[in-house]
């Protein structure tokens, strides 16, 4: 019944995550998972594209949490593009905008990959 | 026969080295007994009487040979096929030899006085050929109908023992129990004993003759087959039993005549001939009922018998389900019931250990073998993965032939059958019988060990089942005090308060949950109240809400302001909290004389704050979860928010479990409808209300029982008018 599921893209040294369906507790080690192979890959820049990712808890936003420092102690980052609004609300409420850039689209998140620009 | 068959391995053929070297010397003590016994007459003077030292001493010597005779013969007979065509084909085959050996030993020159004394020197050696050759056949038949009469019964080896001892000792004792003139007390006794002794021969040898359940396994040719191989040795044994007890009249001088036989038998030995002959009634009744049963076909008593041994073993095992939940007990009642019923000479369980990765089988009990032994006699493993792989009962008729078999067992394991254990998916244990004869499992038996094997596999099962219930109950009860103990965190009886009231409730989605509400009251008077929520379910979010509690109800106290206090509980639970878990907060002090409110909100689901006038909005302001960052980003991000309560006012604090709810289209229950139920029934006091929140949110859900998430829902209500109120209503009270 699990209806999560990940894609992986390249774009110009920057792995995009496609993530579609809903990520809670069940689905976040498939997420989990795939960061982890980013990390093995040594890529520490990564894109979150959540056009299709419908809903997250808070088991899902702990991934990214999990994984943060870490990527930034290695000069990489992760950043999200293109949520969806009720998505958008739930990283907001929890002020997730101030830690991680949540920018429209993935070009601007390459754009900010491109200038090195961080959240914080 | 398979004794000269060594296996490949060096080391079966050490062990194997010691009953060989003992059948080497029973061999050569035979030999040298049979020849004393050959040249010990010629010392004899023809004059001495029959119970005298020098001819009970050669009697003694002869009887000794042949029991030694009878134990080399049993040893070479032990693995031979017990087939009953076999069996009948080896004891015609004996007697035909038998025949045909006799007549050149016949033909030896010289005779016999009418009182058994030989007329020349060579005449001993005809007795002496002759007795072994009466006792070869005679031994033969035994130990080959032996195999007949056993099958598959244990009870049958007692009689069958009883019946060769009492033909022992009647064949030993007959001299002198027949050397009767009835004139003392002394004779009357012998009399008794020879008829209790010849009375107890004749039934056993009546009750052996009748067990005859092989018949009823013969079909078509094969019945056939063995019904003409049982008449022609009819035949053969009624013309060697008519010339046993024809005359014993001396032969003729210079003629020879197969009716010579037995007086030459006599002459040799008087104790062997009565076995002998005792032997051969036997083997004649055997092969009489054997052949009666076979042409009209009735059940023997011991196929219907051989059926209730084996449903009772089924019996015991059904009732072993309902009253055993121990796997090692059921394992060691299996085997106990398969040597019981199932004629095993020993038998013994492997089952796959699943407490230790990789999974393999180890000997969970064994009958009649210490497990130790079972374990070093044969390859567990290897004979495991056989019937794992092939799900059907498999049949070694010669252990010691087959290359997993890792010495020479002796001790009664001839054959082997190993039967699979478990279900239709996985085999899980396999059940080991071994049989003291070799070719001991008929196809018969087959299907019975694997009745008897699906029962087992029922039983252990049915153990399995129960003890991870048992498990899953311990489990159960760990969960139920860790929910009691969460739930004496929470506040059970909210405290009263003149100006406002107040109602909470919190429900787990699991047994235990990472939602908390408090509420305290300050010395001053203030008010601190708080909802939280830690990240994820269950036990792991349990833990960091029973430390959150503890933060509260000590730092609220030393540092109530809302920010203070929130910075006091970020830095606290970020050095226990893991990576990737977190906890939002909205934490409120009230000041009840003056009824200001001062919120702040740490990543939380924003308060719903409505008036009396039907104004509901939220408050959103701006504060990262705690545990997310513990630098000055927290500290900057977090925002107070103020607020003079009017009469009337209502503050809802929740969980996001409550708007994330959904209901059967999975639709979100939401922040709107939260806030159009809360406007509809704003004017109820703080329990009404909270009820009809809950209400609400099930009308919405459906008649769906559990909830997906953590659930927390608190309602304050303020009713004193502040001066502010009574200046903007001058209507009311």
């Amino acid at each position: 019944m699990s209806n999560f599921s990940v894609a992986f893209r390249e774009s110009t040294g920057t792995t995009v995550l496609v993530l579609h369906g809903e990520l809670d507790a069940h689905t976040a080690p498939d997420l989990e998972s795939a960061i982890l192979k980013c990390k093995e890959n040594g890529q520490r820049n990564v894109i979150i594209n959540g056009a299709d990712l419908e809903y997250i808890s808070s088991a899902g936003l702990g991934v990214f949490m999990a994984f943060i420092e870490e990527f930034r102690s290695l000069g990489g980052d992760i950043k999200f593009a293109a949520l969806q609004p009720k998505v958008f609300n739930v990283f907001d409420l929890l002020g997730f905008p101030l830690i991680f850039h949540i920018v429209d689209s993935e070009e601007e998140a390459l754009e900010l990959f491109n200038t090195g620009a961080t959240p914080t | 026969m398979s004794l000269n068959k060594s296996s490949a391995t060096s080391d079966s053929r050490d062990n194997r080295l010691q009953p060989r070297r003992r059948l080497s010397l029973f061999l050569t003590a035979f030999l040298l007994l049979f020849l004393s016994s050959l040249i010990w007459p010629l010392f004899i003077d023809p004059g001495t009487p029959h119970l005298s030292w020098s001819r009970v001493g050669l009697q003694v010597a002869i009887c000794f040979c042949f029991v030694l005779w009878w134990l080399i013969l049993s040893s070479f007979l032990k693995s031979a096929r017990s087939g009953p065509i076999q069996v009948l084909w080896h004891v015609l085959l004996t007697a035909l030899l038998f025949t045909v050996l006799l007549i050149p030993v016949l033909q030896i020159p010289g005779g016999l006085t009418e009182d058994f004394e030989a007329l020349t020197p060579t005449v001993h050696l005809k007795n002496g050929i002759t007795g072994l050759l009466a006792a070869s056949f005679s031994f033969i038949v035994l130990l080959r109908l032996r195999a007949l009469v056993r099958r598959r019964r244990q009870a049958a080896g007692r009689n069958w023992s009883r019946m060769i001892w009492s033909m022992v000792l009647l064949s030993l004792s007959i001299r002198y129990l027949s050397n009767l003139d009835f004139a003392t007390f002394i004779d009357t006794l012998k009399l008794v004993l020879a008829i209790v002794l010849a009375g107890a021969t004749v039934a056993y040898i009546a009750v052996n003759a009748f067990r005859v359940s092989w018949t009823g396994q013969l079909r078509g040719k094969h019945k056939l087959f063995a019904m003409i191989l049982g008449v022609t040795l009819l035949g053969v044994i009624l013309f060697l039993l008519s010339v046993l007890t024809t005359s014993l009249d001396p032969p003729q001088v210079g003629t020879w005549s197969i009716d010579d036989f037995p007086r030459y038998l006599f002459a040799y030995s008087l104790p062997l001939a009565v076995f002998s002959a005792l032997s051969l009634i036997f083997g004649f009744l055997y092969i009489l009922s054997s052949v009666l049963t076979l042409l009209f076909n009735i059940p023997s008593s011991a196929d219907i018998r051989l059926t209730v041994d084996e449903m009772g073993v089924l019996d015991n095992l059904t009732s072993l389900m309902k009253s055993t939940v121990d796997i090692g007990e059921v394992a060691e009642r299996i085997v106990e019931q398969t040597v019981e019923g199932y004629q095993a000479s020993a038998a013994w369980i492997a089952l796959l250990d699943y407490e230790n990765e990789p999974y393999r089988p180890t000997i969970a009990a064994a009958q009649n073998i210490s497990p130790k032994q079972a374990a070093a006699a044969i390859d567990t493993v290897a004979f495991f993965n056989e019937v794992a792989g092939s799900k059907e009962v498999l049949v070694i008729q010669q252990v010691a032939t087959d290359y997993r078999s890792r010495t020479s067992l002796g001790g009664g394991m001839e054959s082997l059958a190993v039967a699979p254990l478990g279900d239709a998916a996985e085999v899980s244990g396999a059940l080991f019988i071994v049989r003291d004869e070799a070719y001991g499992f008929e196809k018969d038996d087959i299907a019975a060990i694997r009745m008897l094997t699906s029962y087992s596999s029922l039983a252990l099962e049915n153990a399995r089942l129960v003890e991870s219930t048992i498990e899953r109950e311990r489990l159960e009860r760990e969960l139920a005090i860790a929910r009691e103990v969460q739930l004496r965190l929470l506040p059970h009886d909210l405290p009263e308060f003149a100006q406002m009231s107040v109602a909470a409730s919190s429900s787990p989605a699991q047994e235990v949950g990472g939602d908390f509400y408090d509420l305290i009251k300050l010395d001053n008077g203030d008010v601190a109240i708080i909802v939280a929520d830690v990240s994820g379910k269950g036990t792991s979010a349990a833990f960091y809400m029973a430390i959150l509690q503890g933060i509260f109800r000590s730092a609220a106290r030393v540092t109530p302001s809302p920010r203070e206090f929130l910075i006091q509980a970020n830095r606290a639970i970020s050095d226990c909290l893991d990576t990737r878990v977190f906890v939002t907060a909205v934490y409120g002090l009230i000041d009840q004389s003056t009824g200001s409110l001062y919120l702040a909100r740490a990543g939380h689901c924003p308060a719903v704050l409505a008036n009396e006038n039907g104004e509901v909005r939220e408050w959103r302001s701006s504060g990262l979860g705690l545990g997310l960052n513990q630098g000055d980003l927290f500290k900057d991000s977090l925002e107070v928010v103020h607020h003079e309560f009017a009469l009337g006012d209502v503050i809802v604090l929740y969980t996001d479990g409550l708007i994330e709810h959904r209901n059967n289209e999975g639709e979100d229950y939401g922040a709107e409808r939260l806030i159009a139920s809360v406007s509809q029934h704003r004017k109820m006091d703080a329990r009404a209300l909270h009820d009809a929140l809950i209400r609400d949110l099930g009308i919405f859900t459906g008649e769906k029982p559990s909830f997906a998430d953590d659930l927390t829902l608190l309602v304050l209500k303020w009713h004193r008018p502040t001066v502010k109120a009574a200046l903007d209503h001058p209507d009311q009270p």
